[in-house]
């Protein structure tokens, strides 16, 4: 074996690194402090959520490219390293121990809640930081919290009680509600924070006793809905709750419409689907008031908010961008407004600066809770119906947009979500 | 009485679902004895050809559609004689799991054509007009669509019954599939019997792909949805018997409809237990062999 001079240098520094020599670790960082500023992007950009992770994607490319027009992070440009983790929480494990191995300890992205769940386990051993865009289950700021983590994006408890709420001001005279939801944890959260936002609302706002039919499950993946279609069609329900998402929903949708279900279902609530479900149907579109992230033409007012729009038409030539795209945004804004405040990106001091900046996002100023990490920003959603004569095949009618901190749940790390009204 | 009959309506539908989609993996089976696990990737090329057809043409009519089903099933048969020649011929030599190996390969192409032409987002395929509503009788409601796919799934089976069991070309199929050597030296040109297979079987996967793409959202998984319950199908009906296929599609729907209907608790649970409860009673299937 021939071991070359260079190689007994390299091994040495390896070694002093390993043995964390402050010294040594220091100077290295300060010979890379004008090196680009690395962001971990680990998202579903294959795979069903791509829907999902590839907006997320554009959000945060955009974002980048603002901030570093501007100057970048504290004279360093910033760079994503992306991560395809295809929505499986082994791909993910993997891909974010490789970029916090090589020094890229600030993560973002992920779609899924069971990729969140297992990454958060390991942040605190990896020294990582993760905010999350998607990835919705409450575990994750509640019994499975962990101060490395941080969702820069409503929680469904928030957005599903704004909704029931919006609806008990709107349509208190359809007072009797029902669901459609996916046979898995989401659905069953989903259907309980609105169950809870009814029962809360319709007494004080309408002034009038919800009644609640059980929510009907679907199976996740299927091709067929027409049974569960004609049991809904049976119910003394003329409300109805969707959280069915994705192409699930494409397909539940089409097929509820020869049956007559939107006749029969005064009001459709669709908790999530932003505009995917739109895009797909266009003029087969059906009425309905639909979950959103963000939504440029609920803030207009804001220069932030008009420039990312601007840009994702110039790179994807869609007017209609998903939520998504302004969650991907809004954790890069996070993590540079969290770097500046820090003057450094060493992970404890980035989680001490999320916990206590307002970072610009395109809904307007934006911040993490400290107790539990969530971020408190406006919930909206939108009415849409199919058009013949729109160019993207349908309208946006309207929309609603409330303030998020008058309908989070108090923050309890640690514990379980808990429902003052839903017996769970 | 309604949601009996609604469920039984429900319940023929997913079977003819089911069938049209096993139809063409049930002839390839039966007859080159190779799984195509690729089936499913075809029959998604099917319905993405008819979205994109449709678009441009901007078609509503049920005759344009059918014809458009009839295009797609087409060109997905001349993909499936690219496909013959490229990949099956080859396959004959070698062991099955090859074949597994090679088809599976096939369908993650086609997962990646799909995202290359037509994106990751979710498209939606109209329905004609005619088929856009439905038929009722009082209370009772059956949408058009779910009458139509029914009786597309028993013309299929009613001429793929015909061609096979009462025609000449049916006979040299069966003797091809029983005994290729066989067939060989009394005079049957095989290669020719295994290549126009194929093809049958892929435009098969055409048609299935383009007269379901209204039934539901296209996206680069569709295939995978479907195909699961075209192979249990398969595995129920005795693997390559087009009817024992029809027979189990249709005993599947049912139970599967009812199923979900009366314990809702569990969607989409029945499939499976359809599928245990038959294979432990009849471990062969429900028939056998090509017939």
């Amino acid at each position: 074996m021939n071991i070359k001079r260079r190689d007994v240098l390299k091994m040495v520094g390896a070694g002093a690194a390993i043995a964390g020599s402050g010294t040594l670790l220091g100077g290295i960082a300060r010979a890379q402090s004008k090196d680009p500023l690395k962001i971990g992007f680990i998202s579903s950009l294959t795979g069903a959520q791509a829907p999902l992770g590839q907006p997320m994607l554009v959000g945060a490319q955009i974002a980048v490219d603002q901030v570093n027009q501007a100057g970048g992070v504290n004279g360093r440009k910033i760079e994503l390293v992306i991560r395809d983790d295809k929505a499986k929480p082994a791909d993910a494990t993997v891909a974010a121990r490789e970029l916090a191995g090589s020094g890229v300890n600030l993560q973002m992205g992920v779609v899924s809640s069971a990729v969140a769940l297992a990454l958060t386990a390991m942040l605190e051993q990896e020294k990582a930081v993760l905010i999350t865009c998607a990835a919705h289950s409450d575990k994750l700021t509640k019994e499975n919290f962990n101060r490395h983590y941080f969702r820069v994006t409503d929680n469904p408890y928030m957005k599903l009680r704004f909704m029931a709420r919006a609806v008990a001001e709107r349509y208190g005279a359809v007072s009797r509600w029902s669901g459609l939801i996916p046979d898995h944890e989401y659905g069953r959260t989903t259907w309980n924070c609105f169950e809870e936002g009814l029962l809360q609302y319709y007494p004080s706002v309408a002034k009038k006793e919800p009644q609640i039919v059980q929510a009907l499950k679907t199976q996740y993946g299927a091709t067929d809905y027409r049974n569960v279609i004609g049991s809904a069609m049976g119910l003394a329900a003329d409300g109805f709750f969707v959280s069915v998402y994705g192409g699930d929903a494409v397909t539940l949708f089409k097929q509820a419409q020869p049956y007559g279900f939107f006749k029969k279902a005064k009001v459709v609530i669709d908790s999530a689907n932003e505009f995917v479900v739109a895009k797909a149907m266009k003029q087969e579109l059906p009425e309905m008031w639909v979950g959103t992230h963000w939504y440029a033409g609920a803030f207009e007012d804001l220069p932030l908010s008009n420039a990312v729009l601007k840009e994702h038409i110039k790179r994807t030539n869609d007017p209609y961008p998903t939520g998504w795209v302004g969650e991907g945004h809004a954790a890069v804004m996070a993590y540079v407004k969290a770097v500046q405040e820090a003057g450094s990106t060493e992970t404890q001091a980035v989680i001490r600066a999320l916990e206590s900046v307002t970072f610009d996002t395109v809904c307007g100023p934006r911040y993490f809770r400290k107790e539990d990490h969530q971020a408190i920003k406006p919930v909206l959603m939108y009415r849409l119906r199919g058009s013949k004569t729109a160019s993207a095949g349908f309208d946006v009618l309207e929309y609603i947009k409330m303030p998020g901190k008058d309908f989070v749940d108090p923050p309890t790390p640690g514990k379980p979500l808990s429902f003052r009204f839903v017996k769970v | 009485m309604d949601q009996i009959a609604l469920t039984l309506l429900n319940g023929l539908s997913w079977g003819m679902t089911v069938f049209l989609t096993a139809a063409g993996l049930s002839l390839v089976f039966g007859i080159l004895h190779v799984l195509n696990f690729s089936h499913g990737g075809f029959l998604m090329i099917g319905a993405y050809l008819s979205y994109t057809i449709g678009a441009r043409l901007q078609a509503g009519s049920l005759w344009q559609f059918l014809l458009i089903a009839l295009a797609c099933s087409v060109a997905v048969g001349l993909l499936g004689a690219l496909v013959e020649r490229f990949v099956f011929r080859r396959l004959k030599r070698v062991s099955e799991s090859y074949s597994l190996i090679a088809t599976y390969a096939l369908l993650i192409l086609c997962q990646g054509i799909v995202k290359v032409i037509w994106g990751i987002d979710f498209l939606s395929v109209p329905p004609p007009s005619e088929l856009g509503g439905a038929v009722t009788m009082g209370d009772f409601i059956a949408p058009s669509f779910v009458l139509f796919v029914i009786a597309c799934g028993l013309v299929v089976f009613a001429i793929m019954d015909m061609v096979l069991q009462r025609t000449e070309v049916g006979k040299r199929v069966q003797s091809v599939a029983i005994d290729p050597w066989m067939a060989g030296l009394v005079g049957i040109n095989v290669n020719a019997v295994l290549s126009w297979t194929v093809v049958c079987g892929f435009a098969l996967a055409g048609l299935a792909g383009a007269l379901l793409s209204v039934n539901q959202s296209l996206s680069p998984s569709m295939g995978s949805a479907l195909i699961i319950q075209a192979f249990g199908a398969l595995i129920v009906g005795g693997l390559g018997n087009i009817r024992g296929a029809f027979v189990a599609s249709v005993l599947l729907g049912l139970i599967t409809s009812f199923g979900d209907r009366f314990v809702p608790d569990v969607p989409g649970l029945f499939f499976f237990v359809a599928l245990a409860a038959i294979l432990l009673i009849r471990p062969q299937g429900l028939m056998r062999g090509l017939r």
